[in-house]
């Protein structure tokens, strides 16, 4: 009791801070931070970041496990980046160009590539990287790569199974950029030292605890042909793997970090009306979604009931009950952000809550009553959105009962439509098209039972490989694929989530730099 | 003696045997596919089918634990751990020492403060210090460590700025998460303290010891607390046990990568072999806690030293 009123005491807040502005930001890409002195380039001696994810071993062969760490492109680069406008864009990588339609590309890299050792990178050493990544088999990416060989001492060619957009770029931006020879002379491969072409060398490494970086005086890149969210403007940065939420923002008070990253906006906004720190709101490149199981002998294979049931789901209360408002309402299944999204759909009806409605449908349907299982994970904010949505249902007379389960069973069983009626999923794209993801979800060949809902639907198919070739990925065929997803309600979009990146003014940012997710990318900021 | 210590050292290993079995089975049965999970959701059916061949995870179950066992015991390879690929026993070598030193911290905590506080409350029975030591360790099994280890983060970090909030490094980092998770330790050693004194102390020897005109401190530390001892020792063991294998709460509050952490996130990704080996490992530290215990039997209790030389001795003289 004593510590409880102890701790109760003086927990005052600072004056009102209007938010930077962060909508415009995530467009524009950059945006100049209230209250600094004039803009420079001249970087912070040091900054410490507080990340929710971790690796536990260095290793450049690595699964999708951990895979959008902040500190992964610190670590090592990659043959291609993403811009704050979803465009890819060169790094290691000088251009590519297909001359058969997307199935074969030509690769050329940059002919002064050193790492910190300073060894020359050439087209052999990617080719080998490629290679090895192959065999370890841990990114799916990589087994779509028929071959590879090098074409010159700068140029490689890769042939890709089969031709899918976005696929060469999924590969460029999974491809690390090493020296074949400082790998293979490594005593733990990498494990926990690392020798790469990034601006930044590592210096030290806890796994599981904190990683750190210095920046290179050799860096290979010349000033003016880097992207601007891969410049170095940070000399020393130290990433401190913080997995629990409220102690990150605990952190940030005490200044035991000066910048936390992805902090869930439960914990984060109570900063927002404290002038001593700054919000950057970005948002995930997933949102929330509901789909329906493919199984025929379902309740939910009547259109009218599926229709019923995305009427009756109001995506905002979603957003202001699971997601604390920190979220912006979805207009098709897949997130806004993805290339090929075509923003004209935020303006349209997308079935927008409406009780008597769904209660038509429900009508029309012929639904009896039946119990309606919904699968989720166990996580504490799927439940949450699994809780509202059987809420929203059950108002309209659908019976409808919740399946939770911990990831590993959520994710074996997502797969079989035959286990539930309606799973909720969170699904986004490592390549950053629409294509990608719709082949994961909506292709009737990708799995033995179907779909990934079990799902047999040739229109569906017939629709989808449309657009999987570079030619093929014009608005009129995403358009079509759009109307489809959207008038059979096979799958709905409810909420994309916001994430915070807040960081203490002490610092000094001058600058804030953002990735395409509207996240600040921290190494590029300026400062004073 | 040294014999007892060598048969009880040879019992471990029909012991590690029973739980490496009872933990692959129950891992090969739970529901979930490491296959999906390392590859994630842009896997193909063909990615998924390859993967699964390459863990072994198409083989019978009899297979699969016959191959276990022979590269554990019969090889000494541990291997790596499928979803981070890195090697498991670099992974228990750095992880281990932090749990083992905040199990211990939380030990040293648990019993020294509780064992005095059952004192008290034994030597002042019925009197405000026995009640005031019941109602603390009524309040600390009643506490959630998560809850109390938010509260001192707030006050010792926040407020007075005096401890880490977070983190690995010196002794100063564990004191918030040792003292947060040893409540309850310190209420069980508190109540185990004072009912075994409680018996003891209304012995004949006690009573002819204070006859004698020995010190009331004597007649307490060196003559009740002594013969006290044997199931506040017991009691520690299991405790030793319970807290090495329960720190993961604390671990991901404090951010410290420890056993805990690995496992539980081994567990969520089906990741047998880091769950297989951790258990295995934490199976064999308890099990030397335990001989560690009967040690301290003898050490504390003459009798009982007398009883493990004593079969012994007892062949010999027919």
């Amino acid at each position: 009791m004593a510590l409880t009123l102890l701790t109760a005491c003086g927990s005052g807040t600072g004056s009102t801070q209007a938010k930077a502005g962060s909508t415009a930001a995530a467009k524009a890409g950059s945006t100049a931070a209230s209250g600094g002195s004039s803009a420079g380039t001249s970087g912070k001696k040091e900054l410490k970041v507080g990340i929710g994810i971790g690796w536990d071993t260095l290793t450049p062969f690595r699964g999708n496990i951990g895979n959008d760490a902040e500190f992964a492109h610190v670590l090592y680069e990659s043959l291609a980046v993403q811009d704050s406008t979803s465009k890819f864009v060169p790094c290691v990588a000088k251009s590519w160009n297909s001359a058969d339609g997307g199935t074969t590309y030509d690769v050329e890299i940059y002919d002064y590539v050193k790492d910190s050792q300073g060894n020359s990178i050439k087209a052999s050493d990617i080719v080998w990287f490629i290679q090895e990544a192959q065999k370890a088999a841990q990114k799916p990416i990589f087994s779509q790569v028929a071959s590879v060989e090098a074409a010159g001492d700068y140029k490689f060619t890769v042939k890709m199974k089969k031709s899918m957009v976005g696929s060469i770029e999924n590969l460029l931006v999974d491809t690390f950029v090493i020296s074949k020879s400082a790998y293979e002379a490594s005593s733990d491969k990498f494990a926990s030292n690392v020798v790469s072409t990034s601006p930044y060398l590592m210096k030290q490494f806890v796994s599981g605890s904190s990683i750190s970086f210095e920046k290179r005086s050799d860096y290979w890149q010349k000033p003016e042909l880097t992207a601007p969210t891969s410049k170095a403007n940070v000399d020393k940065i130290t990433y401190k793997i913080i997995t629990e939420a409220s102690q990150m923002g605990i952190s940030l008070e005490t200044g035991d970090i000066d910048i936390a990253r992805r902090i869930d906006p439960n914990t984060g906004k109570q900063f927002e009306k404290n002038d001593k720190y700054k919000i950057v709101m970005g948002h995930e490149p997933h949102g929330y979604q509901l789909f329906f199981s493919g199984d025929p002998s379902k309740a939910v294979n009547s259109l009218e009931l599926r229709q019923a049931i995305c009427y009756c789901i109001d995506s905002q209360g979603v957003i202001d009950g699971a997601l604390a408002g920190y979220g912006t309402v979805m207009h098709d299944v897949c997130a806004e952000g993805l290339v090929g999204y075509d923003e004209a759909w935020n303006s349209e009806d997308y079935y927008n809550y409406n009780v008597e409605k769904a209660k038509e449908l429900i009508a029309k349907s012929g639904y009896k009553g039946e119990k309606l299982s919904l699968l989720s994970t166990s996580s504490t904010t799927f439940q949450r959105v699994a809780q509202i949505m059987q809420g929203y249902m059950q108002a309209v007379g659908i019976n409808c009962t919740l399946d939770i389960r911990d990831n590993a069973d959520y994710t074996a069983s997502r797969l079989d439509g035959k286990q539930y009626d309606i799973v909720i999923n969170h699904v986004g794209s490592t390549s950053g098209y629409l294509a990608a993801t719709w082949s994961i979800r909506f292709d009737s060949h990708a799995y033995n039972t179907g779909d990934a809902t079990s799902r047999h639907d040739d229109k569906m198919d017939e629709l989808l490989y449309k657009t999987w070739t570079l030619n093929g990925y014009t608005k009129d065929n995403i358009n079509e694929v759009h109307k489809y997803l959207k008038d059979n309600a096979i799958a709905y979009g409810m909420a994309q989530p916001q994430v915070m990146d807040i960081y203490n003014s002490k610092i000094g940012m001058t600058k804030e730099v953002l990735n395409e997710r509207g996240q600040l990318e921290i190494t590029a900021c300026e400062f004073q | 003696m040294a014999r007892y210590v060598v048969k009880r050292l040879l019992w471990l290993i029909p012991v590690i045997l029973g739980v490496t079995v009872l933990v692959f089975t129950l891992m090969s049965f739970c529901p979930g596919d490491p296959a999906q999970i390392i590859l994630g959701s842009t896997a193909t059916q063909e990615m998924l089918d390859a993967k699964r061949t390459e863990l072994g995870l198409n083989q019978p179950y009899l297979i699969r634990l016959g191959s276990f066992i022979d590269q554990i015991f019969i090889k000494h390879q541990m291997g790596n751990s499928w979803s981070t690929g890195m090697s498991i026993a670099a992974s228990i070598r750095e992880r281990m020492p932090r749990t083992f030193m905040l199990t211990i911290v939380m030990m040293i905590f648990s019993f020294g403060i509780g064992i005095p506080l059952g004192v008290m409350a034994a030597t002042h029975q019925n009197k405000w210090q026995d009640s005031v030591s019941m109602i603390f360790a009524l309040i600390g099994i009643s506490i959630p460590s998560f809850w109390l280890a938010m509260l001192l983060v707030i006050l010792f970090s926040i407020k007075l700025g005096w401890l880490p909030a977070l983190g690995i490094g010196g002794i100063q980092y564990y004191i918030m998460p040792a003292l947060a998770g040893s409540t309850g330790g310190i209420a069980s050693a508190a109540r185990q303290t004072r009912s075994s004194m409680l018996d003891v102390i209304r012995a004949d020897y006690i009573t002819t010891a204070r006859s004698k005109g020995v010190p009331e401190r004597q007649v307490i530390m060196r003559h009740a607390l002594k013969n006290a001892l044997i199931p506040i020792i017991t009691m520690a063991g299991t405790h030793f046990g319970k807290t090495l294998g329960g720190t993961m709460v604390l671990e991901t509050i404090f951010a410290i990568p420890g056993m805990g952490s690995l496992i539980i996130s081994a567990v969520n990704n089906r990741d047998y072999p880091v769950v297989q080996i951790g258990a295995i490992y934490m199976a064999i530290l308890f099990s030397l806690c335990m001989l560690g215990v009967d040690l301290l039997y003898a050490a504390v209790d003459p009798r009982i030293k007398a009883q493990y030389a004593g079969r012994k001795r007892a062949k010999k003289n027919g």
